[in-house]
This record gives C-alpha cells, structure tokens and sequence, in this order.
C-alpha cells in the first residue's frame, strides 16, 4: 500500500476531517471532469463521490482488506460503477461510459454499490428530519437506551422520548416511502 | 401505528417472548404488507446503527458543500476553489466594465447624437430613424457571459419530468413532511393559510402562533412552493423573512418557560394560478424545515 493511499483510507476510517477535504480538493475535480463527460453534471460528480467514500469506507473495514492499487485507482472505479449504474436505470439499452482514465475493475466492490444506493434513498430522507429528530434517532439507532438519551438530549422523560422516537421514525418511514426510487427497489424485489 | 413500530423493534431486538414471537411470525406469513413494513425497519435499523458511519457521512456532506460552485475548467494544478473564485472574480470584473462602458456609450449617444450619428447616417436618416438606431445599437452589445452557457451537459432525464402538471396534485415529498404534531422540540407552530382574491392580485396570509422557548432576536425564513417537485426545493414563489412578535401578556407555556409568538405573512402576488401549494418554516442558516403546512387556491 502506498503511503498516500494509507494516508486516505485512515482519513475515511477516522473521520479525519482535514484529509478528507484534502482529498475532495486533489480529486473531486477529476471525478467531476469524469460524470459531466458522461451525461452528468456538477451535483451528481459530488453525490457519486461521496456515495463512494462511504463505498470504500466499507470495504477497508473489511479484515482482509489491503490496497492493492494506488488510491486513485480505487476512487476512480468505485465513482465509475456507481455513475454507470444509475445511468444504466435510465436507460434500456447498454450504457458505455468515455473513460479518462485507464481504468481497471475493482473487485468485490458491485454489491456495496448496490447497498450504497439504498443507503443513499434512506439517507436522503433521513436529511430532511429535524436536527432533533436526527439526533435522537441517530441515538435510537445506535442502540443508546431510551434513558441516557433522555439525559444526552434534555427530554423531559423516557415516555416523551419514546413518544418522539417514534414520530421521527414514522416521519423518516414516510419520507423513504413517498421516494421514487423506493417503488423502484421494492418492485426490483429483494 | 405506534403499537405495530414497537412491536417490529421489539421482533428485530429479539425482544419478544417465544409465543409472542411465533404468533408474530406467524401474522408475518400471511401479510405481505407487514412482512414489507419489517424489512423497511430493518433495512433503517442496518443503515443508521453505525454511528462512525454516521459520523462520516456528516463530515463528507459538510465538506462537500463548500465545493458548492458549478466548475466550467477546473485544471487540476491549483486548488480547485481558488480557480472559481478567480473566475467569478474575473467575470464580475468584465461585467463592471461592460457596464460602465455601456453607460458611457450610451451617454455619449444620448449628449452628442446629432454630429455622431450624423456622420455616420448622413445620407438617408431623418430623425425619427436616428432614433431606432439608437435603439438597435444598443440592442447589439453583446450580452454578458453566463457562467451556465459555458458549460453545456447533455440533457438527462430527470425524475421530475415524469410527474404529474396537474396544479392540485399533491407533492409526495411535501405531502410526507406535513404534520400537525409536534416537529421540532423546540418550536411548535400553529399556522393557518388563506389565498384572499384582491384586485391587484392573490393575497396569500399565512398567520398563527409559535410556541417556543425565549426567541433571542432570532429569525425565520419563510418560503411558498407550488406542487411542481421540479421545484422544490430549489425554485420557491415567494421566500419572506418573519420576525416573530412575542405575544404580550405571555405566560411561560408548560414546563420549559416556553412563550407564544405570533406570526404573519402577508403577501400578494400576481397571477397565481388555481392549485395546491405548499409553505415551510426555516430557521435562518439551517436546511431543515420547522414546519410544513399546504393551501389551495380554487379555480
């Protein structure tokens, strides 16, 4: 593994805010000549870029994972399947990307694609909540207990956070549900 | 509702009892929709229970929006955000230019038309033509340049395209965030809305109460949609600040000291047309509406 690359998958393991927008101001320009090359513009080159973060996010989390390309490479892959995948849901006949990139498939990495764009659906939705709401199903979801929620964000008690926990996530299951691309993964079946 | 969200949490937890849980495996078989439902939750359950996840995801969204500017030649030597502001820069330099030079132009026509132009039409203008051709010329400076045209992106299909013209259809992303309870927990409004036929126009009067704790000079942003999910939320009708008017003679509301606010829009606005609109309540510099409530106008 190359020191730079090292240097960017730690960044997306921890969090490291400054690599990170490093790595926004050494790439994003690339990915971006990439996606409006292709049919895309400026907003899809950031979505397709960050959904592919989080696609290598996952995949360096995995025991075995090692880089065995340079960064780039990676990034560039990852950005390359997921924008030929929605371009393809567009599209009834085959879609051939212009690469300006010499291009190499990248393994393992088809389905988190496939995950990742499901995640962004529920993503997308959880975005529109409140910040309250945000913060209390984020607790929710990490499995906090209802009480130390209630100390975390100021509640006044346990039935009132239940209460709302469960007007957030109706809300959040309402939000994902009136998405298009919900009907479309749901007829897709599972 | 409620019921059925934990009894699911409970189900996914391995929180249920055996013969609940057989019982519930068992509803589970014959209601395709319940057996939906669960994996929904589960599905939510998968996604958001990595908070470093979580956490990331918040970073990317943060950085990513300030690489907010659309790049029409980003070379890849500098650092990308420079290179905008040194094209914006440049842009609204030449357009300062542009502008002062036009005036004088203009200027110039208007106090020395007669031998300037006269010199140049002598032969066959009177002066009701001298005229047009003032007109023509300015008409023929070039426009200035946009930053969108630089940049052509083949079309793509976009969802909104897809859906419905119909003013009274109902928006489903709105429609998804109107909600009479309590949203927020700190600001709970109470609004009503009313498109009132005047002479000069539709008057759109949205009034009611906010109950909150002590507002410190702070201010909300109100903004009016129609049903069109084109747009929304990039293309608004009418976008108002409110200043909320502490109700007099408040009584701290409840626990909390909250205190009731008042509230008004009122604005008319030329030719709206029959349909179902939407309006939302923001807090200044944050991108999550408080509030979301809807009016029709009849035809």
């Amino acid at each position: 593994m190359s020191k730079k690359g090292k240097h960017y998958i730690d960044a997306i393991l921890q969090n490291d805010t400054r690599a990170l927008r490093a790595m926004y101001q050494e790439y994003l320009p690339r990915i971006s000549n990439f996606i409006r090359k292709n049919g895309g513009r400026e907003a899809d080159a950031k979505d397709v870029f960050q959904e592919a973060l989080i696609v290598i996010y996952k995949k360096s989390q995995a025991p075995d994972f090692t880089l065995t390309s340079n960064f780039y490479t990676l990034l560039y892959g990852v950005c390359r399947n997921i924008w030929g995948n929605q371009l393809q849901k567009k599209s009834r006949t085959e879609v051939t990307l212009l690469d300006d990139y010499k291009y190499t498939s990248v393994p393992g990495v088809n389905e988190l694609v496939e995950q990742a764009e499901e995640d962004k659906l529920f993503w997308d939705a959880f975005q529109q909540l409140g910040k309250d709401c945000q913060k209390l199903l984020q607790l929710f979801f990490a499995k906090v207990k209802m009480a130390e929620i209630v100390q975390k964000l100021g509640l006044s008690s346990v039935s009132y956070a239940k209460k709302k926990k469960f007007q957030c996530k109706e809300r959040l299951v309402k939000l994902v549900k009136a998405d298009q691309r919900f009907a479309e993964l749901s007829q897709k079946g599972r | 509702m409620e019921e059925l969200y934990n009894k699911i949490e409970d189900y996914l937890a391995g929180d249920m009892s055996a013969a609940d849980k057989e019982a519930f495996e068992q509803a589970l078989q014959k209601d395709p929709e319940l057996l939906a439902e669960v994996n929904l939750h589960r599905q939510l359950q998968a996604t958001f229970s990595d908070s470093q996840e979580m956490a990331l995801r918040q970073s990317l969204k943060e950085i990513s929006a300030d690489f907010s500017i659309e790049s029409t030649t980003p070379p890849a030597t500098k650092p990308f955000y420079q290179n905008i502001w040194f094209y914006l820069g440049l842009l609204a330099t030449l357009l300062v230019i542009y502008l002062i030079s036009r005036n004088q132009n203009l200027s110039n026509i208007q106090q020395e038309d007669t031998p300037t132009l006269d010199t140049l039409l002598q032969e066959d203008l009177d002066t009701s033509n001298t005229l047009s051709t003032i007109d023509s010329v300015e008409e023929s400076i070039p426009e200035e340049p946009s930053i969108e045209e630089a940049s052509p992106t083949p079309p793509i299909p976009n969802r909104a395209d897809e859906t419905t013209r119909d003013p009274f259809a109902t928006n489903s992303v709105l429609e998804a965030l109107l909600d009479p309870e309590v949203w927020s927990f700190q600001y709970d409004f109470d609004l009503n809305a009313n498109v009132i036929e005047l002479d000069e126009g539709s008057n759109i009067v949205i009034d009611g109460e906010l109950t909150s704790t002590e507002l410190e000079g702070e201010q909300f942003t109100i903004v009016v949609f129609d049903n069109q999910s084109q747009n929304y939320p990039s293309s608004p009708l009418l976008r108002q600040i409110l200043r909320p008017r502490e109700i007099e003679d408040n009584q701290p509301v409840a626990f909390g000291g909250k205190l009731r606010y008042s509230i008004l829009l009122d604005e008319i606005i030329k030719d709206l047309e029959p349909g179902l609109y939407y309006y939302q309540v923001y807090m200044e510099s944050e991108a999550e509406p408080l509030h979301t409530g809807s009016f029709r106008k009849s035809s």
